[in-house]
């Protein structure tokens, strides 16, 4: 028996795949925008970012005010020197990226960046998105 | 149970009569009668798979780039045969439906209805993804456009296609009782 999909998704990686930070903010994801404008949500499900740069390295997850400034939505990560690090769905909250269609500062862009401590950190992520 | 002679409802796809019946079918903007002689499925299968992205020859899709509709050789039929079809998309795109070469299906006022990744989830055998081409009307019996709607460059957009194909016999008129079925707008 069939039950109704009442807020469907679907689940992909990120649009701009693996990242390797710079000065930032860097973009890791674009939010889909269906054929009559209207702009997808999307939460970040999954995390994988390796650092071989010989020293811990933070990252912030958010989106961009107009300006454009970067808007930090989840908690800094510890991404550890030599490590894989992964952070999944038990791990994150599910913060909904959406677009915000304000004037001035009070504007979203939706889309996922990233803002590293340092370089050279790499990340992709692994995203659900919802309407279309 | 699923009944044989549906157009549109939910369910797993089943021809809409048997051999022998009759069908009216809406083309050119008017009923146009048949007996069915031949039905026969096709099943989905790697060779009805299609990518627009290649077709067109444009290398990737950039975001909200379109292809436009397009004649698709897997959607061809004979004279006096009819296809009927129901489609996916296997990328995330969105796609467009056209008959006799411009006319927009799936399309209320509002806007014209597509096909995409969240389609089945709503409709899990594509029952309102149905459409028949009636074959021998100089090869402008349907086209498929695309729309990337997925926020990213992507290097494919395909869309699938299943369902029956039937020979008929052209009548002079339609059947008392004949089953009634669109092949194209209005």
């Amino acid at each position: 028996m069939f039950t109704p999909v009442l807020r469907a998704s679907i689940r992909k990686a990120n649009t701009a795949g693996l990242v390797t930070a710079t000065a930032g903010p860097d973009l890791l994801h674009t939010l889909g925008t269906n054929r009559s404008g209207v702009t997808r949500t999307a939460i970040i499900r999954k995390v994988l970012a390796y650092n071989n740069t010989g020293a811990n390295i933070t990252i912030q997850l958010g989106t961009q005010e107009a300006t454009p400034l970067f808007v930090q939505y989840i908690p800094d990560l510890l991404v550890i020197n030599g490590l894989e690090n992964v952070w999944g769905e038990n791990d994150l909250p599910a913060v909904e990226f959406s677009v915000v269609n304000l004037a001035g500062v009070d504007f979203r862009e939706g889309n996922v960046y990233l803002q590293a401590s340092a370089v050279g950190v790499l990340v992709t992520l692994e995203v659900e998105e919802f309407g279309s | 149970m699923n009944i044989v002679d549906n157009l549109y409802s939910s369910g797993p796809m089943s021809p809409v009569c048997q051999i022998k019946e009759h069908l009216a079918v809406w083309t050119e903007t008017k009923w146009k009668g048949y007996e069915v002689e031949y039905i026969e499925p096709i099943p989905r299968s790697s060779v009805f798979i299609v990518d627009l992205v290649a077709v067109a020859g444009v290398g990737v899709l950039a975001p909200a780039q379109q292809v436009a509709g397009r004649l698709l050789e897997m959607l061809r039929v004979n004279s006096n045969e009819l296809a009927h079809n129901r489609w996916f998309v296997i990328d995330d795109i969105e796609g467009q439906l056209w008959q006799l070469s411009n006319m927009a299906r799936f399309s209320p006022r509002g806007g014209q209805a597509g096909v995409n990744l969240f389609t089945p989830m709503y409709d899990p055998w594509m029952a309102s993804t149905t459409f028949w081409v009636l074959g021998g009307l100089g090869d402008k019996d349907a086209r498929i456009g695309c729309t990337n709607i997925s926020g990213a460059t992507i290097p494919q957009a395909r869309i699938g296609f299943w369902g029956f194909r039937y020979i008929l016999n052209p009548e002079d008129r339609p059947h008392p009782n004949a089953r009634y079925l669109p092949a194209q707008g209005r």
